[in-house]
């Protein structure tokens, strides 16, 4: 992270070589409007630097302002940890289903009379103290843990993700993911070596297809994946070391969060009985079966 | 005189047994001990005759009417006269208990124009956080609308 | 950046930077969310012998504490008329202070250039008002009236006349008017009324014991005439005190109107983004007349 005074000078800096080497015009990045910044004092404006995947060595492009709301949100791991149990439980199905005694084949009879036998007093062979009896208080599924997380606290869960990966200088920016010229595996394999890129690498753009050589690097490298924006969670954003965002996912990001963030009311409607009184109780009005009587 | 001292003391020995009697089950009438729920609408009913007894203030705290302030008032005294007509507030458990009895429309706070009650709503000088039953902040106001600070100066009731 | 002005959030953050790469494993929960209390024995959670003593034992009136079971000690205390008898004949409003106004146009949930309604502040969702429990629309509180900045045009059903003061020294405009359930009910939520396809209502003039607070000027109610509010507003001025500015006058409804520039009796399509206005003679001739709303005295 760069303070605000380094941030200034390595501006002048850069506009110094800029002005000398005269290279693309990306300069107008740094000065992105951020909606809704908030106003104060002590909110530090995040940054990240924008380079090429065109070549192995890191060329930085520019700079660009990350929005404060998003990559800058205090480190509430707590709520990372909720966004990642809720994933890895939610589609958890358990379909294990233990026969009771009534379910088991056979049992109808009683083995022996109940008296007199000094045998133990028994109903049915299928009873639970059999061996090869039914089961009394056994695991009876098909059972889920499905629940959903809250709206608020998966959103403040991606930008914590998002934050973590920023401060960590895990979060890289790179202006364009699509139809890239090298897709030789060592290529990337240099590139990843070259440029400090973790051990996985999760690459997040916003259209829905990839192709290129990042297409083909992603299928011959097992530990580079490629994700759309829409598919951003919390779980692969910690799980990959490295995360590098697209500049069209990073603008479509912050729409995305900023706009759930500043939403006024839930996003789900609210179906309270009150409100759907009426239509309920009109509902059969305009039955007629011709034998049954009406049901209202 | 002596007619009379009978009398009463034939009555004391009349009611001796049935207080002595000690009854196994109280018949008190169904619906007193149960929570009752509306057939039509589907939900629970305030408890009545706590309503007509008793005012919530929208601060939680309850209210009440001195009892027995209209009995033999003559022969009471000024201070009595005087005292007597005031409302009375619940202690805290009594507002617990009135409160379980309560529907949800009844726990709102409310505001009139006009109110008559309008300086008991909230309480006074009171700088402590405020806290409900399970440990959670209450605020007067929408923390949204209005932090802290501002609350305090303008609405004075934190 | 020195320690001491830092906030916690960068705080938290510089012994993030510090530390080694956040894995799936070390995420957990804060220390204390995940465990209750337990209980130490069966016993304990019992308030008789057994379980089967309690169900079949005698049960306490609710609210029942100590003594008498025939009289409780809630029903030892004397009615009082005073406190809930008339609640449902009460008109209760939701109040709207001009601080809260004031913040709102700051946080930039409304624009004070444009005229505002029980609409507009509703659409801030910062309110909830329920037409149907007697809820009648905003009180306007004068929590705030020494230093509110902005010269609004605002509509409410009910204000203070300090807080109408407060609001016309700057140069601002208030109106009192009446909604009744229906038109109220629609104003609150525009957008589901017009999806349902109802007919944007008209709005009824208010019954008889409102019918002088309207009237009243120095109410700044609707219903009464321009050149009383205009003497009322020189008459305030003069007693409290102030110059008064220009008035803004954003825009003027009608009596019966409930939405600014849709006329009563039309129907909304959202997704034509177009009004409908009645071509029936006898709708059109009901939409025209005046009528009372006799629903509560």
């Amino acid at each position: 992270m760069l303070s605000r005074q380094i941030r200034h000078l390595l501006i002048s800096n850069r506009a110094l070589s800029t002005a000398t080497s005269s290279t693309s015009g990306s300069s107008s990045d740094t000065q992105r409007p951020l909606w809704r910044k908030p106003e104060s004092p002590f909110v530090q404006i995040p940054q990240a630097w924008v380079s090429s995947l065109e070549t192995i060595e890191d060329q930085k492009q520019g700079l660009v302002d990350l929005h404060p709301d998003i990559f800058r949100t205090s480190p509430r791991i707590d709520i990372l940890h909720r966004n990642l149990t809720w994933q890895s439980v939610y589609r958890n199905v358990q379909m294990t289903k233990m026969l009771t005694k009534a379910e088991m084949p056979g049992g109808g009879r009683k083995p022996w009379p109940q008296k007199k036998t000094g045998r133990a007093h028994v109903g049915s062979i299928r009873a639970p103290q059999f061996i090869r009896g039914g089961f009394a208080n056994g695991v009876r599924g098909p059972r889920t843990w499905f629940y959903m997380l809250p709206d608020a606290v998966r959103i403040q869960g991606l930008c914590v993700a998002l934050t973590l990966k920023h401060t960590q200088d895990d979060l890289h920016i790179v202006d364009n993911l699509q139809n890239l010229q090298n897709g030789d595996p060592k290529f990337w394999i240099d590139l990843c070596e070259a440029r400090n890129y973790g051990y996985s690498v999760l690459f997040v753009d916003d259209a829905d297809t990839v192709s290129g050589g990042l297409a083909e690097a992603q299928q011959a490298l097992p530990w580079l994946n490629v994700m759309p924006v829409y598919g951003l969670n919390c779980f692969s954003l910690i799980k990959y070391d490295t995360v590098v965002l697209s500049r069209n996912a990073l603008d479509r990001i912050e729409e995305r969060l900023l706009g759930h963030i500043h939403r006024a009311g839930p996003m789900n409607k609210k179906y309270r009985y009150m409100d759907y009184k009426e239509k309920i109780l009109q509902e059969a009005e305009a039955e007629e079966h011709p034998h049954m009587p009406p049901v209202v | 005189m002596f007619s009379k001292t009978a009398l009463t003391s034939l009555f004391v020995t009349r009611q001796a047994p049935i207080n002595i009697c000690n009854r196994g089950i109280a018949n008190i009438p169904a619906h007193e001990y149960h929570i009752r729920f509306d057939q039509r609408v589907g939900r629970k009913r305030p408890a009545q005759d706590v309503l007509d007894r008793f005012k919530r203030l929208n601060n939680g705290m309850w209210i009440h009417a001195h009892p027995g302030r209209h009995k033999l008032r003559y022969m009471k005294d000024e201070t009595w006269q005087k005292t007597s007509l005031y409302y009375e507030t619940c202690t805290k458990e009594q507002c617990e208990i009135l409160d379980k009895l309560m529907t949800p429309y009844w726990l709102r706070p409310k505001h009139y124009p006009n109110d008559p009650y309008s300086q008991y709503h909230v309480r006074h000088n009171i700088n402590s956080p405020r806290v409900d039953d399970r440990g959670n902040f209450v605020r007067e106001r929408k923390k949204v609308l209005l932090d802290d600070s501002t609350s305090q100066r303008f609405f004075n009731d934190c | 950046m020195s320690q001491a002005i830092r906030s916690a959030k960068e705080r938290a953050l510089q012994i993030v930077e510090k530390a080694s790469r956040i894995r799936i494993q070390d995420a957990r929960d804060n220390i204390g969310a995940r465990t209750t209390g337990r209980q130490l024995k069966k016993g304990h959670n019992q308030m008789g012998h057994t379980q089967g003593a309690l169900e079949r034992a005698a049960k306490p009136p609710l609210g029942w504490i100590w003594g008498d079971f025939f009289r409780p000690w809630q029903r030892m205390y004397p009615g009082e008329k005073l406190f809930n008898a008339d609640i449902n004949s009460r008109r209760e409003y939701i109040p709207l202070s001009l601080v809260e106004l004031a913040r709102l146009i700051d946080l930039g949930w409304i624009n004070p250039r444009q005229p505002i309604d029980v609409s507009t502040l509703c659409a801030t969702q910062k309110f909830q008002i329920n037409p149907k429990i007697r809820q009648c629309g905003f009180d306007l509180t004068d929590e705030g009236a020494d230093s509110f900045p902005y010269p609004v045009d605002i509509e409410v059903q009910y204000a203070t006349q300090s807080a109408i003061a407060a609001v016309e020294k700057v140069g601002g405009r208030v109106r009192t008017a009446y909604y009744d359930v229906e038109s109220l009910e629609a104003a609150v939520n525009p957008k589901a009324w017009f999806e349902k396809g109802r007919v944007v209502p008209k709005r009824k003039t208010p019954p008889p014991s409102l019918m002088e607070y309207y009237m009243d000027a120095k109410n700044r109610g609707y219903l009464c005439e321009e050149a009383e509010i205009l003497k009322e507003r020189q008459l305030s001025a003069d007693v409290r005190g102030y110059s008064l500015p220009a008035e803004v006058k954003l825009s003027d409804k009608a009596v019966d109107q409930v939405f600014h520039g849709i006329p009563s009796g039309s129907v909304v399509s959202l997704a034509d983004k177009k009004v409908f206005a009645p071509t029936n003679d006898l709708h059109r001739e009901y939409y025209k007349n005046q009528r009372s709303d006799k629903l509560y005295s």
